[in-house]
């Protein structure tokens, strides 16, 4: 598969925080999961692939192309949803439409239309009026309707309620049938991306701890629970975190068949992205 | 050109609700002042002294409600992400505020050859050079908005709006007290100097921008 979007060593300090030495890349045709806690990097990196920050150090490479590439040419190729929304408040639905189409060379006016009427969006109205989840949904219109090949996402289910949120995964899943396109999606909603993410990366203090297929994460990764006094030095090494109680352990492993035969009488369950993601988060603070 | 219109449409659909406010003040000011203002043979005189003030306030004032918009929505940061580039979004704020003074100028120049009573009329002369001093400050001014943000250039403005009231009487008095000659001001509305001012105040105009451009080029939003 080609690659939408190669990151490497990207660095940027931005008053006490410190983007270390990013690196990941994005292949055509998948969602990827980008997971962190809030303030883990995940609204700095975004900026800096859309070129609202500057980097100190480090390359972003979209479609392959060098770091000379012609920006205005690459923007063409992009969509984004920011978090803060950024969209003018006192203008219409119809106004701010006006302004975005008229930065993109590939408009389709028909396709915006379309999504309008999808979201139950009235041209006339004032984006002021809009709920959250209205405001994300027009976002989602402004940024699908120039025929994006990458789309970057920022928190877009954050603050939605279920509903919502499920609405928006069917959507980009929609947006993904073509097969060569690619979405990058920051969360730290993890049970949004059980469903429709195909790679995951994982950003926490600044750096990536993780970039890995979700399919090949959940089948490595097992929920551990089991009597206390079966821990030892060496079983304990086997997990990446855990958690002890009066009545016994439960812990994140990616050793498995090891834990088994050490810990035969141990509960492996199956883990979930977010067991995972608490599991690599909990060991680097520990 | 197409993209830099649609930003600059952009700014003015920002301020619709206070744009007619303001034009309607540059009408109702010169002549409440004209209506107050004795001994009547001397208003037509106190053009410059009148229109420079109100001009700059207000161009400023237009100005300052835009970035406040701006400022509470972080709309400039979803447009910098998009093909308009940080370039466009510039040079649209410049020409915005040029639209706006051509506005205003118009709007006073026209009502001033309306009205058929004695008032503080203006040529384009003295529009010039209140083009030149606006540009002198506004150039700076913006220098300063895009390097630091607007939030914390603002103050500057403030002080100009209150400063302004005190700033019109003031010079009022020392027109009538000779201090400031009508007729050296008169002397300088030539046609040469009128049309130095005007160059003089787009060249300014274009520098500051060149520099805003660079400045923003490199700031993180």
């Amino acid at each position: 598969m080609s690659k939408a979007l190669e990151v490497s060593n990207l660095n940027k300090s931005l008053g006490g925080f410190r983007l270390k030495n990013i690196s990941f890349s994005l292949e055509l045709g998948c969602i990827t999961g980008f997971v962190g806690a809030n303030g883990a990097g995940k609204t700095t990196t975004i900026k800096l692939l859309l070129d609202l920050l500057k980097k100190d150090s480090g390359q972003i490479r979209y479609f392959g192309e060098g770091s000379g590439a012609d920006l205005t040419r690459v923007k063409n190729r992009l969509g984004f949803v920011l978090d803060e929304g950024c969209l003018y408040d006192c203008l219409t639905i119809a106004e701010m439409k006006n302004l975005v189409a008229s930065a993109y060379s590939d408009w389709d006016d028909g396709e915006f239309r379309k999504r309008l009427r999808q979201f139950s969006l009235d041209p006339k109205q004032k984006i002021t009026t809009l709920s959250r989840g209205m405001r994300t949904k027009f976002a989602l219109s402004l940024a699908l309707s120039h025929h994006a090949d990458l789309l970057i996402m920022d928190e877009p289910t954050s603050g939605l309620d279920p509903l919502v949120r499920s609405e928006l995964l069917d959507i980009l899943l929609e947006y993904m049938k073509t097969g060569d396109r690619c979405v990058l999606f920051s969360t730290h909603i993890v049970s949004d991306l059980e469903r429709v993410a195909d790679a995951l990366i994982l950003i926490d203090q600044g750096e990536i701890i993780l970039q890995e297929d979700k399919d090949a994460l959940l089948d490595t990764h097992r929920i551990v629970k089991g009597d206390k006094d079966k821990l030892s030095e060496q079983t304990r090494a086997l997990f990446m975190n855990l958690r002890e109680t009066d009545y016994g352990f439960e812990g994140l492993t990616d050793e498995a068949e090891a834990v088994q035969k050490r810990i035969p009488d141990a509960l492996i369950e199956k883990a979930s992205i977010e067991d995972i993601f608490l599991g690599y988060t909990r060991r680097r603070m520990s | 050109m197409n993209m830099v219109f649609c930003l600059v449409k952009k700014d003015f659909l920002l301020v619709r609700k206070a744009l007619p406010l303001v034009l309607a003040f540059v009408i109702v000011y010169p002549i409440v002042y004209a209506v107050e203002f004795e001994p009547k043979e001397a208003i037509e005189s106190m053009g410059p002294v009148i229109f420079g003030p109100l001009a700059s306030l207000c161009t400023f004032m237009i100005y300052h409600n835009i970035s406040l918009e701006e400022q509470k929505h972080r709309g400039t940061q979803l447009l910098a992400a998009t093909p308009y580039g940080r370039r466009k979004i510039v040079i649209a704020k410049y020409l915005t505020l040029l639209v706006t003074y051509i506005m205003i100028a118009t709007t006073y120049v026209a009502i001033s050859r309306l009205i058929p009573f004695e008032f503080p009329r203006v040529d384009w002369r003295a529009v010039s050079i209140v083009f030149l001093c606006l540009s002198v400050f506004l150039g700076v001014y913006l220098l300063m908005a895009f390097k630091f943000g607007y939030a914390k250039v603002q103050v500057v403005g403030y002080l100009l709006v209150f400063a302004t009231p005190i700033l019109i009487s003031r010079l009022k008095r020392w027109a009538e007290s000779g201090i400031i000659s009508l007729r050296l001001m008169e002397s300088l509305s030539t046609t040469g100097f009128g049309l130095t001012a005007l160059a003089l105040g787009a060249l300014i105009g274009m520098i500051s921008c060149v520099i805003s451009i660079d400045i923003f080029e490199r700031k993180d939003l």
